[in-house]
């Protein structure tokens, strides 16, 4: 299972490249066990936001619940400027409908595969669309113990499924 | 010494022992052409066959008189090369070089024989590419040890031209004398006007569905459709390993529709640029007109297609070859990440 030291580590791998890491939120260790509320700072708001301090780096994790999406971010601001933010119970909230309706997305068609899908990529500001469009789907490869690219056949359904924008 | 009537019956016999190898190589070769062609996005209907041993003994009997004792001694493809056949029909005669590129990316011509290519354009009217092709060594293993050193004749044709073929085969080797008529002479020449007015028909029809798939903006799924795309985008027949392209395209681009090139630098300028690029950085270019496309694409998408094309199992093609070199030469592209 993919922890959030894995998150923060593709993240800093594409830095310059990709803003953000789509997963499912079922496939984070801390967040299925619910293991994280010690480390975190809380932004409420549609899609709750948590803020924790991994490896040193500050990862923002946006829950968007309907999807069953954690879209995690590395976010510049120093974790002090968050101080005394609320909403760890709405977080938490999302983050329990986040938990359902990613195996309700998923309905076992990965079969323990755990993908992820790098999106906002920096490509430039003359080229919004591109930027938009661009993405790069990744998969946990747990025995060796790190993302890899993906483009097998689950990729059409991956692109739609990890996708927080798709209607 | 030529064969005799005796002789045919012991070679019919040992090609009814073989025929089932002929069979498993005929398989295997249209399976590797099929793959070809699909990558290529080259439309084209492929059939195979092994030679039936009834037709293998009429041949015998028909070219006993050309055929030498010694030339059935070791491989019986070595006296007749259509053992195992494989017929590639392809929807647009224009596709006739790319297809063959393709192809002989994937198999090998054979190295025993004098003339494995033959171009026919013959005054009789048929036209056919002929390969007379080989399992590389480096595939002939396992369930394929019997199959090394044994030939297999690919033919490569216009799907019209194949009809034309037919009809003059059963003339020439069905009919007293094996030559037409002065009625079928005239039956001929009505048919390949008529062939030739429907593959501009089947041309204009393409060009026209293409534009219309661009029009449509709907999410390209294959090879094939990418390919009439751009080649409807750029005006002009493009080459290469469409099927890799559209695996880069469908992995880093959340919708890969033809609306989505407006934003890439997919023109015939960025081409160009690309072209000039690769001479600069004295790159040979065998991914043909997709490399022009992959190196276009370079700065915006280049890491991301290496990574994905190092995950890519088997020989390296020439579409990986290029993102190597060029990963080689521009490390991080020209964005300055890596």
């Amino acid at each position: 299972m993919v922890t959030l030291e894995h998150i923060v580590g593709v993240l800093v791998r594409y830095s310059g490249r990709f803003r953000h890491l789509d997963v499912f939120a079922d496939d984070v260790a801390e967040f299925r066990s619910r293991d994280f509320a010690k480390y975190a700072t809380y932004v409420p708001g549609a899609q709750p936001i948590a803020l924790l301090t991994v490896r040193g780096r500050l990862l923002r994790v946006e829950v968007h619940q309907a999807h069953g999406v954690l879209r995690c971010s590395l976010d510049d601001r120093e974790p002090a400027s968050h101080a005394g933010l609320v909403g760890g119970a709405a977080f938490g909230a999302a983050l329990g409908i986040a938990l359902g309706a990613a195996s309700e997305s998923k309905d076992g068609v990965l079969g323990g595969l755990v993908l992820g899908m790098l999106a906002g990529a920096m490509v430039g500001a003359a080229a919004d669309g591109q930027a938009r469009n661009k993405i790069l789907t990744l998969r946990y490869d747990e025995r060796g113990d790190q993302w890899r690219v993906y483009s097998g056949t689950l990729l059409p359904w991956a692109k739609g499924a990890l996708d927080p924008g798709a209607s | 010494m030529t064969i005799s009537e005796l002789h045919i019956a012991e070679l019919v016999t040992r090609y009814k022992r073989e025929h089932d190898r002929y069979r498993k190589l005929a398989d295997f070769v249209s399976d590797e052409v099929k793959a070809a062609l699909r990558d290529a996005g080259l439309p084209a209907l492929v059939t195979h066959r092994a030679k039936d041993p009834r037709s293998f003994h009429t041949t015998l009997q028909r070219k006993c008189g050309r055929r030498r004792r010694e030339q059935f001694a070791g491989e019986l493809s070595e006296g007749l090369t259509d053992l195992a056949g494989v017929r590639v029909l392809l929807y647009r005669p224009e596709d006739k070089d790319a297809a063959e590129r393709a192809i002989l990316a994937k198999l090998e011509l054979s190295s025993s024989r004098d003339s494995p290519r033959e171009d026919h354009c013959k005054e009789s009217g048929y036209r056919a590419l002929h390969l007379l092709v080989e399992i590389p060594d480096s595939r002939a293993h396992g369930d394929r040890e019997n199959l090394r050193g044994t030939c297999c004749e690919i033919q490569i044709v216009h799907l019209l031209d194949h009809v034309y073929n037919e009809l003059e085969h059963d003339i020439q080797y069905k009919t007293p004398g094996g030559r037409p008529t002065e009625l079928q002479g005239e039956f001929l020449v009505l048919l390949r006007s008529g062939l030739n007015t429907a593959g501009k028909g089947v041309e204009l029809l393409m060009g026209e569905t293409a534009r219309a798939l661009a029009h449509a903006n709907a999410e390209i799924s294959s090879p094939g459709d990418l390919r009439r795309v751009l080649e409807a985008r750029f005006g002009r027949t493009l080459q290469g390993e469409f099927g890799r392209l559209l695996e880069l395209l469908e992995a880093t681009c959340r919708e890969v529709k033809p609306r989505e090139f407006d934003e890439l630098p997919l023109d015939p300028e960025a081409l160009g640029r690309a072209e000039q690029r690769l001479r600069e950085l004295c790159i040979v270019n065998e991914a043909q007109e997709v490399g022009l496309i992959i190196a276009a694409l370079w700065d915006s998408h280049g890491l991301e297609f290496v990574e994905l094309a190092q995950a890519w199992r088997g020989r390296p093609g020439p579409s990986r070859r290029l993102l190597e070199q060029l990963h080689e030469r521009l490390g991080g592209g020209t964005d300055g990440h890596s």
